[in-house]
């Protein structure tokens, strides 16, 4: 086994496969897909498509976003059942990895 | 056509180090290229020379033949290798080249011209009698002939937008009472996406193998084959893993496709290294797919059971080299045990194949009898957006398929990828389905039966996480030096 700590991560490779794990087990928790907060672009993209506005409720994989990056579209799903408080992104726009495409309303 | 001292390497990444070599094997010198982000790769840092072309973008660096083509000049280049991607299958690239004085070490722009026009090849395929789909242009006013010509393509059928691609547009039909809805809707639909309604229709080919054959032409008229690669294991068209020789088709279907492969490329006049690709049906019936005009990615298998250096032979050629004292004993050769290439790339295949930009904290390559590593990176390198997220190519070769899979599996289970999501896990999980097994792979295979592959840490793992938190410190010097992107679905 072999593991290396980079940032807030642990990366593994445990038994013969590749991991990628929190290494805070209590924020690992706190930040788990049900309790989202928002929908982050993980990298760099332009948003195509986007299926909710503000106000709107929303159920555990009801499409959200379709962007493209690389020639290819990617499409995402709600990770959870919410009431989206606030919409960032814009239809065409060109955002940067990090960017909020959408803020569900708390718990 | 002349001998050539210093030459150009137009591509970045693993194929521009595996260029390098070749030449320098051949003791030619070599200058490289870099972009900003790839400022100190591996590939500059191999070649004799390298040249700074800034920006990020393809457009700016790798594409921008405005400011390759003069500091190839001013360096006294004498030849260029454009790799695959990029300016490869360009022809008039290699037409600025060659008008420079500038060997291009590829096919002649005129071939590559010709079989590029999707058009033009058809009337080829004809003309040299290549197996291709039974097509029929689609007239939707009139339904009677509309029928007869569907009637003579033969269910089931595929309607498809003349002048698009992508999916739009497109119609599977399984029987004649479908056939003029499916047709009007598919109508409609090429016009609102591409503004043109018409449509064609060809013979839908069920559960199709995709083969391909690796050609070699030279500057004299002759051109050889080096038998075939499957290559049916795709996600999103692109390839992830490819094998030689291809697993359950007969030698008289392998030669068949072969022949028709050297018969057309022949017939252009073809020289250099070059792929004829084909869908073969469960019958072992064969249809011409598309000629790629260029040196392949998973031009490694053929090497390695075959026994041959496809860059080393292109450069012979292109300095005017005959095949037949490259290879004058062609007649006797035979592939010799399977090879298996890996693509590995920054990608959750869990999360629709998205590319995972990040820093590369720890790259660690196994070491194997039987196992070649193409890469570009190391650690501490960066993958980007801005090119392909292609890792490493694993290829590996052995006496037979299975003992080629086992050794597959062995190296992508001692090979250690930190700082980013790889496609690692998802590689060995394909090469353990009974089908991939079994050799019976089609080109939709891991679209359908992986489709819900996911892929969590083992609870066993995240119960001693803190435990591995203290280990993994120790270990972290020199680690990252950008943050990683994470994706926002990793913390599930």
């Amino acid at each position: 086994m072999k593991a290396q700590k980079v940032k807030d991560k642990i990366w593994v490779q445990w038994q013969g496969r590749l991991y990628g794990i929190a290494a805070n087990p209590q924020s690992a928790a706190r930040k788990g897909a049900e309790e989202a907060q928002e929908l982050v672009a993980p990298f760099s993209c332009k948003v195509l498509k986007i299926h909710v506005q503000n106000g709107q409720a929303v159920k555990k994989g009801d499409p959200i976003v379709v962007v493209e990056a690389m020639k290819m579209e990617y499409s995402y799903a709600s990770p959870r059942d919410g009431t989206i408080a606030k919409v960032q992104a814009k239809e065409g726009e060109i955002v940067p990895a990090g960017l909020q495409f959408v803020q569900w309303e708390a718990k | 056509v002349g001998k050539i001292t210093k030459i150009l390497i137009l591509n970045r990444g693993e194929i521009a180090c595996r260029l390098i070599q070749a030449c320098q094997e051949l003791g030619l010198k070599t200058v490289a290229l870099y972009s900003d982000p790839d400022k100190g790769a591996r590939h500059t840092e191999l070649a004799d020379e390298a040249i700074h072309l800034p920006g990020a973008s393809p457009q700016e660096t790798y594409l921008n033949l405005e400011k390759i083509l003069p500091a190839a000049k001013a360096l006294k280049c004498d030849a260029v290798h454009p790799g695959y991607g990029f300016l490869s299958e360009r022809a008039h690239a290699a037409e600025a080249f060659l008008k420079a004085s500038i060997e291009w070490v590829g096919p002649r722009p005129e071939s590559i011209r010709l079989l590029g026009d999707k058009l033009e090849a058809k009337k080829l395929l004809e003309q040299y009698k290549v197996p291709t789909a039974p097509w029929s242009e689609v007239n939707i006013s009139d339904p009677s002939a509309l029928e007869k010509a569907a009637e003579k393509v033969g269910y089931p059928l595929l309607l498809k937008a003349a002048s698009g691609g992508g999916g739009k547009g497109m119609r599977l039909v399984r029987e004649k009472s479908s056939l003029l809805e499916a047709a009007a809707s598919a109508a409609r639909e090429a016009k609102s996406s591409f503004g043109d309604p018409t449509l064609l229709m060809e013979k839908y080919i069920e559960e199709p193998r995709h083969i391909e054959i690796q050609i070699l032409g030279d500057l004299h008229g002759n051109l050889i084959h080096f038998g075939e690669r499957e290559c049916s294991l795709q996600r999103r068209h692109q390839k992830v893993l490819e094998e030689a020789p291809a697993p359950n088709l007969s030698q008289a279907t392998k030669d068949k496709i072969a022949s028709s492969a050297v018969t057309l490329c022949k017939g252009v006049g073809y020289a250099s290294a070059g792929t004829v690709e084909y869908l073969v049906d469960k019958h072992e019936n064969f249809y011409f797919l598309e000629v790629n005009s260029r040196l392949q990615v998973e031009h490694s298998v053929t090497e390695a059971v075959w026994g041959i250096d496809l860059v080393k032979s292109q450069l012979l050629i292109a300095q005017g080299a005959k095949l037949s004292d490259l290879f004058p004993h062609r007649t006797e050769m035979k592939p010799r045990g399977h090879s298996i290439q890996a693509r590995i790339y920054a990608e959750d295949a869990a999360q629709q194949f998205a590319p995972c930009p990040g820093t590369l904290s720890l790259v660690e390559w196994p070491q194997a009898v039987g196992l070649r590593i193409d890469t570009g990176v190391r650690s501490g390198s960066v993958i980007g957006l801005d090119y392909d997220a292609m890792i490493a190519k694993m290829t590996v070769n052995a006496e037979d398929r299975e003992c080629s899979i086992a050794r597959l599996l062995w190296c992508l289970r001692h090979t250690v990828i930190f700082g980013t999501v790889t496609n690692v896990n998802y590689l060995q999980d394909i090469l353990q389905q009974p089908k991939v097994r079994a050799g019976n792979m089609y080109v939709k295979f891991l679209e359908t039966e992986m489709k819900d592959w996911s892929d969590s840490p083992p609870a066993e793992l995240l119960e001693q996480r803190s435990n591995l938190a203290i280990n993994a410190s120790s270990e972290t010097e020199g680690g990252s030096r950008k943050a990683t992107i994470p994706s926002p679905w990793e913390r599930a």
